[in-house]
């Protein structure tokens, strides 16, 4: 006995609530998951808000040449990483460094999923644990953990669900052909030259 | 780019990559060297003859080595373990014997407080005489020796099967007595003291209170440092990555625009086309593989029959669980062969006359090896194979197969190995050999390399030096060298795909060799706390042991990244990129590294840990999390990956593809959470807290929470294998029904131009 309750009611509630943290972590993960993709897009570079523009590592500024549905684009002058020393290390482009801002790049977006995903697997198993244990001890004060155990689960599984809706696979379908897409902005072909 | 005839082109990356490379490995093997000569001449000695007090003899060193052959030869380290190494049904027989021995040898002395202290001296006494190699057992020693090998009579002769064993297992009386007689001497290092030492040869494994057997001061002193030398480690690394991480070069960089090909635009080479036929052969033994996991599932489940069915006559839990293990090895080493057979021609860019026909050549010998000796170990275990036969038995838990059986497979990975050279030999000859296609060919020489070194490891050596070199290849092997070889795979298909820099590739693998080798080459030594090797072992296993676990953290949060950032880079293509779910499912192998390689295997690792759960579910959480969860996927990923080339772009099954891979991924999470963990935990905890010997007894293993618990596994492992093997099945035979797009030969040369798998639409103008 751990208190009122059995060790074995304790032992099998405790576990499934463990498992809740570890889907909480599971779900942070994902979080990181899409931050650390925008910081290796970006490493090195500073968004400044206030010009809406990037400052580089060589501080020079980036600023905005385009934009679509789901991206904005940024380069800096050609000319000047044309001159920069450390060019090499930052882009192979002869038209200047670019920056893509994507709202949800790939496969970043759908490893978000994959965590999330499995932490709601772990959510379903906490509850399924907290079920048979409550089906194989029904006494009182042991109940009264099954009770607290499942609205814990309830309540992770309503939020995790939320974020799972909220992170969409985001895989890119195939782009329009070059010719096809004169409504868009083509950020692709077209080079913004500064002379 | 590529200089004239005669020069080789310049290496990519700094060379004090490569001089740090090299100079971890040999500092790494030459540790490993001299712990091998330590194992041989510091290990627990066999004697030659032992004797009891009265000068009876009781079993000579020729027994103990043909005992140990025996109780290979039967399966039992597929039962139950020795040492604490084998199977996690059956008992440790070396805490089964000590523990039966230690309460006979207290019964005959009447009990008692006096009696317990006399018999915990009589145990922990070192009456072996090196010079004469003569060990003499005390009467209470003896008289255990000669009642256990009556009792061991009985329990191997029983004609039911409700152990899981064969009915009548071992009924030679010779037999029996020589396995009697390796038991006995595993229990006898055990407790007996090394001179000049207060603990056993083992460390004092197992715990025994009856012999005074607890963890030594080393174990848990290496418990702190390794704890220590973790925490350091991955501080240190973040650290530097922190501070030059950005010299890295994956970081921040624009990638050059590029368009993928689609998989109709990719016409194939004839080896590459054959790799259908192995991904076909892979599925199949994947699916053989799983549903020997579920028969040994129920085992633990319902022990004594199979609803309704009397499974053990004709598969016998250790049968089981023998296959299980080598297909699991089988099928992702085929699966690593033949993605190198695919990768290998687009590295060179041709390929030459005749690989296809080798190709056809080296999947029969896979066959050929994996049917035979599979068909010997079942022979073996259903006793119609003399132990330590050459051509029948060996049976080292992973390295099951009869000592043929092993050569052949060794020799069909040189051929495989033969196969890269065939095709890489033009490139090499104009490539620096600090590049990306020689590190390529090298960690694909070490395969069948370091596989072979498990040839040293045979059935009738003393157990410390089996054990020594079958970690070379369970844990070397795996670890190190399977790792680096699909590092360079999988970092050779994004710049295959155009998606990742040659330069980038390699310094990932640079980075790759140095942090697993600092670790993983001396952390092999964590395998063998216990079993009978000097205390260094223990020592250096959990100190270096404890530094892979950096790897594992760090390539998770960084490198594996790499992997995430090149693909992600197929947004500035117009066309789409093809690897969505081989991509998704390296995603997997970052997360299962992470978890399954490194959180389940440290909970396991430290010496104090491992001291009380060596043998137990933990293990079995770690091996499942991290062969599957790492190896696994990733044969699956190297699988999709290929054959998305050689099935049309309007046939490929987008939807089973991705059906499988969120059901072996559900699978696997439910399978160690809902069961392995927690079974694992509470199993942990009853060793600690009532006994080694009860937390390993059947008693233990059947009672009524571990049963439920093994049958909450059911949901996890039937959307496993239906959900999850079955759509890769499909997915292999539509591989094998369209095998892709024939290219055409040149008719002078021979060669077979190979694929491009995207084209570079921005030019790159620097390096």
């Amino acid at each position: 006995m751990t208190g009122p309750f059995t060790t074995e009611a304790v032992l099998a509630y405790g576990y499934a609530a463990g498992l809740l943290v570890a889907a909480a972590g599971l779900d942070r993960l994902a979080r990181h998951v899409a931050r650390r993709s925008e910081r290796h897009r970006t490493g090195g570079f500073t968004y400044r808000p206030e010009h809406d523009a990037w400052v580089c590592p060589a501080d020079q500024l980036l600023w905005p040449v385009g934009q679509d549905r789901h991206h904005r684009l940024y380069r800096a002058r050609p000319s000047v990483c044309n001159a920069c020393p450390r060019k090499p290390d930052c882009t192979p482009s002869r038209h200047g460094r670019e920056i893509v801002r994507a709202l949800r790049p790939w496969p970043h977006s759908e490893a978000g999923r994959f965590h999330r995903g499995l932490a709601l697997v772990l959510v379903v198993l906490a509850a399924t644990l907290t079920l048979i244990e409550a089906v194989r001890h029904p006494a009182w004060p042991d109940l009264a953990l099954a009770a607290a155990a499942l609205a814990a689960t309830a309540v992770t599984g309503w939020w995790l669900t939320g974020h799972l809706r909220a992170t969409p696979a985001g895989f890119p379908g195939p782009f329009p052909e070059p010719e096809e897409k004169s409504a868009n902005r083509d950020r692709y072909t077209t080079v913004w030259r500064s002379e | 780019m590529v200089p004239g005839a005669g020069t080789r082109r310049e290496v990519l990356v700094s060379r004090h990559w490569i001089q740090a490379a090299a100079l971890v490995a040999v500092f790494g093997f030459f540790v490993m060297g001299v712990l091998a000569f330590r194992t041989y001449t510091a290990g627990a000695p066999v004697p030659r003859l032992v004797v009891s007090e009265s000068g009876q003899e009781l079993y000579t060193g020729r027994d103990v080595a043909d005992g140990q052959k025996v109780f290979l030869a039967n399966g039992l380290m597929q039962y139950g373990s020795v040492l604490g190494h084998g199977g996690y049904l059956g008992p440790d027989y070396t805490a089964d014997y000590l523990r039966r021995a230690a309460t006979a040898a207290l019964r005959a002395r009447g009990g008692g407080d006096r009696a317990g202290e006399q018999v915990r001296q009589e145990f922990r006494a070192n009456r072996y005489d090196p010079r004469s190699g003569v060990l003499t057992y005390t009467r209470a020693q003896a008289d255990a020796f000669t009642a256990l090998v009556g009792h061991y009579r009985d329990y191997f002769a029983d004609p039911r099967t409700d152990k899981g064993l064969r009915p009548h297992a071992i009924t030679d009386p010779r037999q029996v007595r020589q396995l009697t007689a390796f038991l006995s001497w595993t229990a006898w290092i055990a407790s007996a003291e090394r001179p000049g030492a207060v603990y056993s040869y083992t460390n004092n494994w197992p715990a025994e209170p009856l012999v005074g057997n607890a963890p030594t001061a080393d174990t848990v002193l290496w418990s702190v440092v390794s704890l220590v030398a973790l925490l350091v480690g991955i501080g240190a690394l973040f650290g530097a990555v922190g501070r030059w991480g950005g010299h890295l070069g994956w970081r921040g960089r624009q990638a050059e625009a590029i368009d993928f090909r689609s998989p109709d635009q990719v016409a194939l080479t004839p080896a590459q086309r054959v790799t259908a036929f192995f991904f076909l052969v892979v599925a199949l033994l994947f699916l053989a593989q799983v549903l020997l996991g579920g028969a040994t599932e129920h085992y633990r489940a319902d022990l004594t029959s199979f609803f309704g069915l009397n499974l053990a006559e004709l598969l016998p839990f250790n049968l089981a669980r023998t296959w299980h293990l080598q297909l699991s090895l089988f099928w992702v080493v085929a699966a690593f062969l033949a993605a190198g057979v695919f990768l290998a021609p687009l590295m060179a860019g041709t390929e030459p006359r005749g690989q296809g026909r080798l190709a056809w050549t080296l999947l029969a010998a896979l066959a050929v090896v994996a049917f035979g000796s599979l068909v010997a170990e079942g022979l073996s275990i259903h006793g119609f194979v003399r132990p330590g036969n050459f051509w029948g038995s060996q049976q080292f838990e992973w390295l099951d197969l009869p000592r043929v059986w092993q050569i052949l497979l060794a020799a069909g990975m040189a051929l495989w190995a033969v196969m890269m050279w065939r095709v890489l030999r033009p490139t090499l000859a104009r490539d620096s050999r600090g590049n990306l296609p020689w590190m390529f060919f090298l960690s694909g020489l070490a395969i069948p390399g370091v596989y072979a070194v498990g040839l040293l490891a045979r059935p009738g050596d003393t157990f410390a030096v089996t054990d020594f070199w079958r970690f070379w290849v369970v844990h070397l092997w795996v670890e190190d060298f399977l790792e680096l070889f699909t590092t360079a795979m999988v970092a050779y298909m994004f710049v295959q795909l155009g998606v990742v820099r040659e330069r980038v590739a390699l310094v990932v693998i640079y980075l790759d060799i140095i942090l697993y080798s600092a670790g993983g080459v001396i952390g092999t030594m964590h395998h063998l706390y216990f079993s009978g090797t000097p205390v260094e072992h223990l020592a250096l296993g959990a100190f270096f042991s404890a530094m892979e676990v950096v790897p594992l953290t760090f390539l998770t949060v960084e490198a594996w990244s790499f992997v995430q950032l090149g693909a992600r880079q197929h947004m500035e293509s117009r066309t789409p990129f093809p690897h969505r779910w081989a991509v998704m499912f390296l995603v997997a192998v970052g997360f299962w590294n992470f978890l399954g390689a490194g959180v389940f295997g440290f909970l396991i690792n430290l010496p104090i840990v491992s001291y009380y759960e060596i043998g137990t579910g933990l293990t079995a959480n770690h091996a499942h999390a991290s062969m599957m969860g790492v190896y696994g996927m990733l044969a699956v990923a190297l699988g999709l990956f290929a054959l998305r080339y050689l099935i049309p772009a309007d046939r490929w099954p987008e939807k089973w593809a991705r059906v499988s891979f969120w059901s072996l991924n559900i699978g696997l999470a439910w399978m160690c959470f809902a069961t392995l963990l927690p079974l694992g935990l509470l199993q942990l905890y009853e060793s600690v807290a009532s006994g080694y010997f009860e937390a390993r007894s059947l008693g233990y293993l059947t009672g009524r929470t571990n049963t439920l618990l093994e049958w909450l596994r059911l949901p996890g492992d039937a959307l496993f294998i239906v959900g999850g093997v079955l759509p890769f099945c499909w997915i292999a035979w539509l591989g094998v029904r369209h095998r892709g797009r024939r290219a055409a030969a040149d008719p002078a040369t021979g060669l077979t131009p190979a694929p491009r798998l995207s084209d570079i639409r921005e030019p790159v103008d620097t390096a």
